[in-house]
């Protein structure tokens, strides 16, 4: 009887004594570069911004603004490049959310859609805020290159633009632990 | 060696988890309340824009829905991870909380040996 009490404590002890000496970690580790590079991109698009906000007109394109979508569009895929190569942890608990089963758990019955269906999985959000950015910048680009556009079309450029950048830089910073 | 003082070790735990949760809550709040306020104010200017005499052709306006959906997609998906990080700090805060406790009594730096730190 008093030998099991022991084994057992000794077994709560240890078990006490490894957890303590682990750290956990269910997101990849905050890099600075990748911060920086989000923050320089960011202030470079509101140059972008202040430089159209009374609307576009399409002569001026080719000479004033096309090579600035590109580079933003450069500057960005680069920085997914920097994101890419970041070692991620792939804890179960993340992998389960965005697995079939966890679909089908949250399935709602009557749409037939899933909580988890768009969301698709909780791995690390900045490459596809990044590949968001792209893709509103080249939609922004192709609409400059066509037509003349109005101050209201450039404040609704910019928010989705905005908002995919904000996203990667709030979730980069959470990453100070 | 000193002997570990089971309630308070428990006490510490829970005010360490709660103070870490408190900060996370908040700031998952307000980056919440930024973002619709965004997809608020996103939906109005598209749908100003597609009203008669507006600047989205017919023909953009598909273009301009995939990306408000996106923009609501990406919302659910931000809260998500940002709650995967802020369960993160709370572990690590406990188990800081039980490290220190237990190197009170072996000693501190003792259990470096199991790869702490």
């Amino acid at each position: 009887m008093t030998c099991r009490l022991l084994k057992r404590i000794s077994v709560l002890t240890l078990t006490l004594m490894v957890l303590a000496a682990c750290t956990v970690r269910l997101a990849p580790e905050h890099e600075q570069a990748i911060v920086d590079g989000l923050q320089a991109l960011s202030s470079e698009t509101e140059t972008l911004f202040v430089s159209v906000r009374e609307g576009t007109k399409t002569v001026d394109y080719a000479s004033k603004r096309k090579d600035v979508y590109d580079k933003l569009i450069g500057k960005a895929q680069g920085l997914m490049v920097l994101v890419d190569v970041r070692p991620e942890p792939k804890p179960a608990l993340t992998r389960w959310f965005g697995s079939s089963t966890a679909d089908n758990i949250t399935k709602d019955n009557s749409s037939g859609a899933s909580l988890w269906q768009d969301i698709k999985s909780l791995d690390v959000p900045t490459d596809d805020q990044l590949k968001w950015y792209i893709d509103e910048v080249e939609r922004m680009r192709t609409a400059d290159s066509k037509v003349d556009l109005p101050a209201e079309a450039m404040a609704a450029f910019g928010k989705p633009i905005r908002r995919a950048l904000k996203n990667a830089i709030v979730y980069e910073m959470a990453l100070e632990r | 060696m000193a002997r570990l003082d089971a309630g308070k070790l428990l006490d510490d735990v829970l005010a360490a988890a709660a103070g870490t949760a408190s900060v996370g809550v908040d700031s998952i709040t307000d980056f919440a309340k930024d973002y619709a306020q965004d997809i608020a104010e996103y939906s109005a200017l598209i749908a100003k824009g597609a009203a008669p005499g507006g600047w989205i052709d017919e023909e953009d306006l598909p273009g301009w829905t995939k990306s408000l959906k996106t923009m609501v997609r990406e919302f659910a998906r931000m809260v998500a991870a940002l709650i995967v990080v802020a369960v993160e700090k709370i572990i690590n805060a406990v188990l800081s909380v039980i490290r220190t406790a237990i190197e009170g009594v072996i000693g501190a730096g003792r259990l470096a040996f199991l790869g702490g730190g």
